[in-house]
Formats: structure tokens, sequence, C-alpha cells
């Protein structure tokens, strides 16, 4: 119960009692002085208990302390999401309420106004207690301050943070170790980017916190403290393109638990002194050691990059975007240690800081979502176009019909006039019950358009475009699926109302976006997730021949497909799932094609052509996925082939728990495969 | 009401006739297909890219200006005009008064004002319905319909008795004084014009106050204040038209 009914029902019991005392409820008799006097006395005494039970009130009451610790001890990426704990010290009774983080989004860099971004967290706090609270949170600038709040029935606190003081424009390197063996690991002067130390314990369990972190250093540590969602985090930020180092250790046995196997690319079996060499080939002229400890292991998957003594030494293993290294040398331990080239080498192991090469962005603004909203096939799913023309119908003919009648003097003017006001009424009325309650038309249509970028090592990295449009005032809650990385509303240029607030509430191992819209008002997002889609398609030039092998190992049929090669396009239809294709193509552009149109136009991949028979699909296709000014892409200037295919029955990446919700899930498969001997090679 | 010769022959030859219901005929048949095909049509605002967001303000605004310019061209006695008899005859030879043809004819302006509404009244309240607008919104905008109507369509009236014998006159006459209302109405001072007004109203938006002589009007009341002038000056200038009638 909370603090604020159980001083209520205190302060009744304590009134009940003082009237019971005093009389007031007794029924009304002869007036006697001395019981007035004793009353009054009574009605005093109860008056002046009145601020005593106030100060009982606020004696009670949750004396809420807030404390917060922004990114990875006080540092997190400049324009990346980061770690956000809050820690709730209740020094009062418990206190039921929110924890809500308001931050900003949009503004200028965004080509937009700014609008507020609320995180929000119902949370219990039992009494002379804390609670720790974390969140994931990604301003778009931080001149505005983060404010924290708690409020509860009770009172509210609030914390205010200028962000200013914390972030690091460079990639946050964390190195985790529990020996503190590791010399420190100094990165190039060059480089702004900043290592942490931090305990396995504080590692994220969100992957989107993870997003600001560029390498994850691990060595004589293990991970099996680590909770499920921490291990479920790593993996996805690995997927999503972080880089791991696992640098081996004296204590193999630690390189043997299950939490920490799941990433090396090698077995480890036990230690053995090898002779060193430099693991990247390189003529040190550092003194270096003669033998060092090393980890004995043997390959599991990744690529052995350098081997001592027949040992594989530094193996590296890509999974999804992002690479897990393994050094075996033990550079924590003599002699290595005390090596004057192991900060190079670790360096050099480290790499410069590059970021990914992000996929070819698909355009997703007021635009596109116009075209989609306008095609008929969209339309009809919002409005009821048949049943109005219906009605329509039926209402003239209905006059017309009376006016036949009353044309032909058959029935007296008395009927005749009932029977328009009944019909007329009936009409008004009916039509109203259908168009507002009845019929199909949803409260909203919440639309999912992806494109998934195929990879080799079977991971799709998700590019999603989202709509929610309302055709009522309302407040929606969306429960984002999957491994999804990053979601941003997208900002209006021009709007005529201010973008509606934002509430991310986090809870129950799920996260829910929550927005209120007005009615036909829409919002538009965009949301990036990296899955497992293990699709492959490899292209082999043989002669003037290509050669394509299709592979769909993944658990979705693939319907309309495409190739676009330079110059030509070939429609692939479905390939089913578990099934494998190989197609040898022409690679003479004009020949191999039957519009002799496209024969005429530059040998650059062309999608013009490329049509599908959903007209929703090839406003998407055209307008959003491939649209003609979008930035330099890989396929621009004919330098790769391109592979397209529609997903049937894609994943929902979001999930409305609503029947009045319609929703539309689209999903393109998108491989873009560079062509050997093209024109700029 | 009922004994009055003027309302009687306007109503028998309106409806017991028929001669009226193309009006009515071109009514429907001009905003049905409007309000149908305003559900395909984008508007020209980029935000506002949803017919059915739009469906009931351009269904109202067309329902606006049909009510209208059809009450004034009904004032005018445009339909079926050998039908009716000349104010000069009634006041002549039936020695009728000009109050008892003045209320006949402004009691049958009103009739037909609320038929066309009436019937309009199924389309708009689908569109409404449609387009989730509140019911008294709904309710607000068939009533100014009404009220326009009958504002604009006194001086049909005015023309009818002013130049009875000359049609072509009073053709051109109301013509231009209905277009000439709108377009400068919405030159001058926006919120003054009707159709602008009505939209403001049903999407919700603040129309700027007048800022006159020092003084700050509200939008709306000096909207209602134009047009209530406007009707008072119409059914002044029928009565004064009336009575130059039977002293002429």
């Amino acid at each position: 119960m909370s603090f604020s009914g159980r001083f209520i029902r205190t302060a009744r019991a304590c009134f009940s009692l003082l009237r019971a005392g005093s009389g007031l409820d007794a029924p009304s008799g002869p007036p006697l002085k001395s019981a007035k006097r004793s009353a009054a006395c009574l009605r005093i005494a109860w008056l002046s208990l009145l601020p005593a039970l106030f100060q009982f009130a606020s004696v009670c009451a949750a004396d809420i302390l807030i404390d917060s610790r922004v990114g990875f001890h006080g540092v997190f990426r400049l324009g990346r999401p980061f770690p956000l704990e809050i820690e709730i010290s209740n020094s009062g009774l418990s206190a039921e309420g929110t924890v809500e983080v308001r931050l900003w989004k949009g503004g200028a860099t965004k080509g937009g106004a700014p609008y507020p971004l609320l995180y929000r967290r119902d949370i219990f706090v039992p009494a002379q207690s804390r609670k720790i609270v974390q969140f994931t949170v990604d301003p778009d600038f931080i001149s505005r301050p983060l404010t924290i709040t708690f409020s509860s029935p009770a009172g509210e606190s609030k914390q205010e943070i200028d962000l200013r003081r914390y972030f690091s424009p460079a990639p946050v390197m964390l190195l985790v170790s529990e020996a503190d063996l590791l010399p420190p690991v100094s990165l190039a002067p060059s480089s702004a980017s900043r290592l942490l130390s931090m305990s396995a314990a504080e590692l994220p369990a969100d992957p989107r916190a993870w997003l600001g972190v560029s390498h994850l250093i691990l060595y004589d540590q293990s991970l099996r403290d680590l909770s499920r969602a921490q291990l479920l985090a790593l993996d996805g930020w690995i997927a999503a393109g972080g880089k791991m180092l696992i640098l081996g250790s004296l204590n193999y046995a630690l390189y043997q638990e299950p939490a920490i196997s799941r990433y090396l690319p090698v077995r480890v079996m036990g230690a053995k002194r090898v002779a060193f060499t430099s693991p990247l080939g390189k003529n040190d002229r550092t003194m270096a050691p003669t033998e060092v400890w090393a980890q004995a292991s043997t390959v599991i998957t990744g690529k052995t990059l350098a081997e001592a003594d027949g040992l594989p030494i530094l193996v590296e293993n890509n999974r999804g975007k992002g690479r897990i290294t393994y050094l075996a040398f033990d550079v924590g331990r003599p002699p290595l240690s005390q090596w004057n080239g192991l900060p190079g080498l670790l360096q050099n192991l480290l790499g410069p800081a590059v970021t990914d090469e992000a996929p070819p962005r698909t355009r997703w603004d007021d635009a596109v979502f116009s075209q989609l909203m306008m095609s008929p096939s969209f339309a009809s799913a919002y409005v009821p176009t048949g049943s109005l023309l219906l009605a329509i119908g039926c209402y003239l003919t209905g006059l017309g019909a009376y006016g036949w009648f009353w044309q032909r003097k058959q029935l007296a003017v008395r009927s005749l006039f009932v029977a328009f006001a009944l019909f007329v009424t009936v009409a008004t009325l009916g039509g109203y019950i259908v168009f507002s309650r009845g019929g199909n038309t949803p409260d909203a249509v919440l639309m999912s358009a992806t494109v998934m970028e195929g990879s080799d090592n079977g991971y799709a990295d998700a590019q999603s475009s989202l709509a929610l449009f309302s055709t009522k005032i309302r407040p929606y809650d969306i429960q984002l699926e999957g491994n999804w990385i990053d979601l941003t509303p997208v900002s209006t240029p021009v709007r005529e109302r201010p973008d509606p607030t934002v509430v991310l509430q986090a809870g129950g191992g799920s996260s829910r976006y929550r927005l209120d819209l007005r009615e036909w008002d829409y919002r538009l997002f965009r949301m990036r997730s990296i899955s497992r889609f293990p699709l492959r398609v490899e292209l082999e030039p043989q002669g003037d021949k290509l050669l394509m092998k299709i592979d769909n190992q993944s658990a979705k049929d693939l319907t309309e497909c495409w190739l676009v090669l330079p110059g030509q396009h070939y429609a692939l239809g479905d390939i089913a799932r578990g099934a494998t294709r190989r197609q040898v193509f022409p690679l003479t552009p004009a020949k191999a094609n039957d519009d002799s149109s496209a024969a005429g136009r530059s040998a650059a991949v062309d999608f013009r052509d490329v049509s599908f028979p959903e007209k929703t699909r090839d406003i998407l296709f055209h307008a959003s996925f491939f649209p003609r000014d979008s930035e330099i892409t890989p396929w621009t200037g004919g330098a790769a082939a391109v592979f397209v295919g529609w997903v049937k029955n894609p994943e929902p990446r979001l999930r409305v728990d609503d029947p009045r919700v319609q929703v539309q899930e689209y999903a393109l498969f998108r491989a873009s495969i560079p062509l050997a001997g093209s024109e700029d090679e | 009401m009922k004994n009055n010769p003027v309302w009687r022959e306007s109503v028998e030859t309106f409806f017991a006739e028929g001669q009226g219901f193309p009006v009515y005929f071109y009514l429907l048949i001009i905003l049905a297909p409007v309000e149908f095909l305003s559900l395909y049509l984008p508007s020209l605002d980029a935000q506002m890219w949803s017919g059915s967001a739009s469906l009931f303000r351009i269904s109202s605004v067309t329902a606006l200006l049909l009510t209208v310019y059809f009450a004034m061209r009904v004032a005018n006695q445009e339909f079926a005009p050998w039908r009716f008899m000349p104010v000069r005859r009634w006041i002549r030879e039936r020695g009728l008064s000009t109050a008892s043809i003045g209320q006949a004819q402004q009691a049958f302006l009103l009739l037909h004002a609320a038929v066309s509404v009436v019937l309009c009244a199924p389309l708009l309240i689908w569109a409404g319905a449609i387009a989730r607008t509140p019911l008294p919104r709904i309710g607000a905008t068939l009533l100014l319909l009404l009220f326009y109507a009958f504002s604009y369509g006194v001086w049909g009236l005015v023309s009818l008795v002013l130049w009875e014998r000359r049609s072509e006159t009073r053709q051109v006459f109301i013509r231009c004084f209905f277009f000439a209302v709108v377009f400068v109405s919405a030159l001058v001072y926006l919120p003054l014009n009707p159709v602008a007004f009505l939209l403001a109203y049903l999407g919700r938006q603040e129309l700027p106050a007048l800022n006159l002589a020092g003084w700050r009007w509200p939008a709306t009341g000096v909207h209602f204040g134009f047009h209530g002038v406007l009707g008072a000056a119409g059914l002044m200038a029928h009565r004064w038209a009336l009575k130059k009638e039977l002293t002429s």
C-alpha cells in the first residue's frame, strides 16, 4: 500500500476516535453548558493535533534521493546510446512510483524541431532501501540537460544532469580483467579513443548500450558470472559490429568455460612455452623475448593469422558485422609483459577505430509515406471506399425513387412526406453508425518496411522504416521485437503541430514505445536490427557468362526475386526455404535484355525496369529502398550486381496488442555482390 | 403562413409540381462525386495528404458553396420563373401587403435552405463519420450552412424585387454579388470568408483577430457580425424594395 493511503486511513481513524470522544456523533439533545464546554475543548484538542498529523505525514513520507552514473565510468560516446544507471535511495517509507528520464531528440542536427523523449519505468522501492534502475538513453543533442524524475503519490524528486561533462567524441574501449597483470594499453597519441577498465558485473545488459563501444578486451577473465541478458547483449553487440579481443592467459581453465567458449574461435587445451614470433609478422626492432607463454588450442572457426610452434597464435573470426580476435600469448606475465614492443602489438591488434561501412540508407520521409497512403491498395485498408460508394449510390437511388413516386402522385402527400423524413433519417443514422463504429476501418495502420542487407556469414543488417498512422485520437503502445539496436523517430522539418512526446516504457524484459496520436495523424520511425538470415548469394564470372548460386537456408520463402546486373535485369521468381539454385546469365547487356529501351541506357545497375504487381511493394522498392536520388551506393557506377527478393511472411519487427490496429509487414532481402573486372577496377 | 398565397404558390410550384427538383438534383449530383473522389485526392498541404482526413472539410465546403449559390438562385426565381406571379401583380391585383409578400418569400427561402441542408445531411454526416469528426462539429456545420444560405439568399430576394422584369440583370447581379463577397472577403480579411471560417473551424485552427482602431476584435465575432449585418442589410433592402414597388 502506498504511503498516502496509509496516512489517510490513520488520519480517519484518529478523527473518528476524536469524534466519538467529543460526542459529535451523538444525537442532539437539550443543550447543556458543561457538555458544550467539553465538546469545545475536544474540538480545540483535535485542531491542535492536525499540525502534528501533518508533521507525522512528512516524517513518514518516502524520502527519495536520486544518484546516477552516466555511461561507462562517466564516459559515453557522443551520438551513440549509452547506459544510464540510476540509484534510488529511499530513507523513508516504501514508495511505489515511476522513474522517468527526459531527454531531447531532433533539433537542428536532425533537421527538425526538438522534442522530448521520455524513458519510463515503474518501480517499487521498499522502506530504507536502494534500488538500481538501468536505462539505455540516446539523446540527439546534449546542450539541454537530461532530467531524472522519481514521482510517487507521496512526492517527486528530480535531478538534472549536464551531459556535456561526460561525452567523448571518439569510441570507447572496455578492458575487462580479473587479474591486475595487464600492462596499461597505451593507445596511439593521435587516437581519441578512451580505454576504460571495468569489471564483468558492470557490463551492460542491453545491446543498445554497447553501441558506443568499439572494442572489448578480455584478459584472464571468467565470464561465468555474466547474466544471460549480459551475454545476449554481448552477442547482439558483436553481430552489430562490435570487436572483441581475447588475450590468452596461463589460467587457461578460465578459457574452457562455456560462457567464454561461445566467443572463442579456438578450443583451449592448455598452456605451453613457445618460440616468440610477432603475430603481426613484422620485424620488431625492440628486444623481443625468445620464448613466451601461450595457450595451446585448436581452431574451431575463423582464420588463423599467425602460428608459433604449430599452435594458432592469432585467430580472427567474423560474426555478423563484428569481429572476434584471439591472441594466444599471455601478455600480462613475463617475459612478454616486460617487452617494450607490447604496447605497439596491442595497438595494432586493436587497430584504428574505423567506423563500419553502413549499408545504403533507405529513404523514409513524408513524401514516401504520402505516396503509400495515396495508393489504392493502402487506402482501402483504412478507408471504407466501397461502402461509401454503395451508400451514396443507394441514397441517390432512394431519392430518385421518391421523386418518381411524388411525380406520379399515387400516394398521399402526408405519406410521402413521412416516407421522405423516415428515409433521410434512417440513411443518416445508419450510415453514421456503419462508418463511425462498424466496418473495417481500423484505429491505426502500423506499417513496417524492412530491407535486410545480406552478408556472407549468415547475418542480415535490417533497416526498418516504420509508420504508425492513426485514424482517431488515442494512445498507442508498440512492442519492439527481436534484436533491435536502434529506433529513432523521423523528424519532420515542417509540421502543423509539434511532434507528440514519445515515451519508451521499459520493464518486464521488453521495451514499449508509447505515443499519442491525433486523428489522421502519423509518425515515422527508423529501426535497425541485426538478425540471423542464412541466405547466401554468390556470383562467379565465367568468361562471358555469370554463374549465380543461391542457397536459402533461412526459414523464409522468398518471392518475386530479381537479379539486377549493370544494364540487365532478370526476374527469378520464387526461391523456397531450403532451396538452392544455380543459374547462368549472359554478360552481354544489349542481347540479354528483352527490353530494347534498356539497352540504350548506360551499363549501370538500373532498377527502373524492376516492377512488382502489388502497388505498395512497387512504391517501397522505387521510392524507399532504391531511391533514384540516393547517395553513392555499392551498385552505383555498375560495380556490383544486386539480388533482391521479398521475404514471405516476414518476422514481425513490432507488435501491437490491439485488434483495432492493423499491421502490415514488408521485408526485402537485398544482397549486393561486387563484380570482378568492372569498370572501376 | 399557410393561407399566404405567395407562400402557397412557391410551395406548389417548387414541390407539388416538382419544378424545384432539378435544384436538389444538381446539388446532390455535384456533392456526391466530390465527396467520393476526395478520398483519393491529395490536398494542397503536404501534411494533409490523406483524402479521408479532409473528407468532411472538402464535402462541407462544397455543400456550403452549392447551398449558398442555389439559395440565391432559388430566391431569384431562376427555376421555372414563368410559374411565379410578379410582385407588382400580387400587390395591385390581389391586394397583398408588402409585409406578407416579404414574409412569404423569406419563409420559402428558409424552407428551401432547410430542405437543401436536410438532403445534404446524410452525405455530410457519413463524411464526418469517416473523417472522425466529432458530432457537435458536424451539427454546427449543418447550422452554419443554413445560416449562410439565408444570409446570402436574401440578396436574391432583393434582386428579384428590384429588377423583377429584367431577369438577365438579376442573374448577373446575384452571381457578381456571390463571387464578389466570397473573393473580396478573402482578400480584405480572411476570417470574413465563409469557406476560410468553416475550414478553420473544422481544422480547430485559431483565426487571427482583427486589429481595428486600436481594438482587437475576435475573428469569430467579426465573422458572425459581418454575416449578421449582411443578412440584416439584405432583409432591410428587401423590405425597402417591396415598398418601392408599392409606391412606384
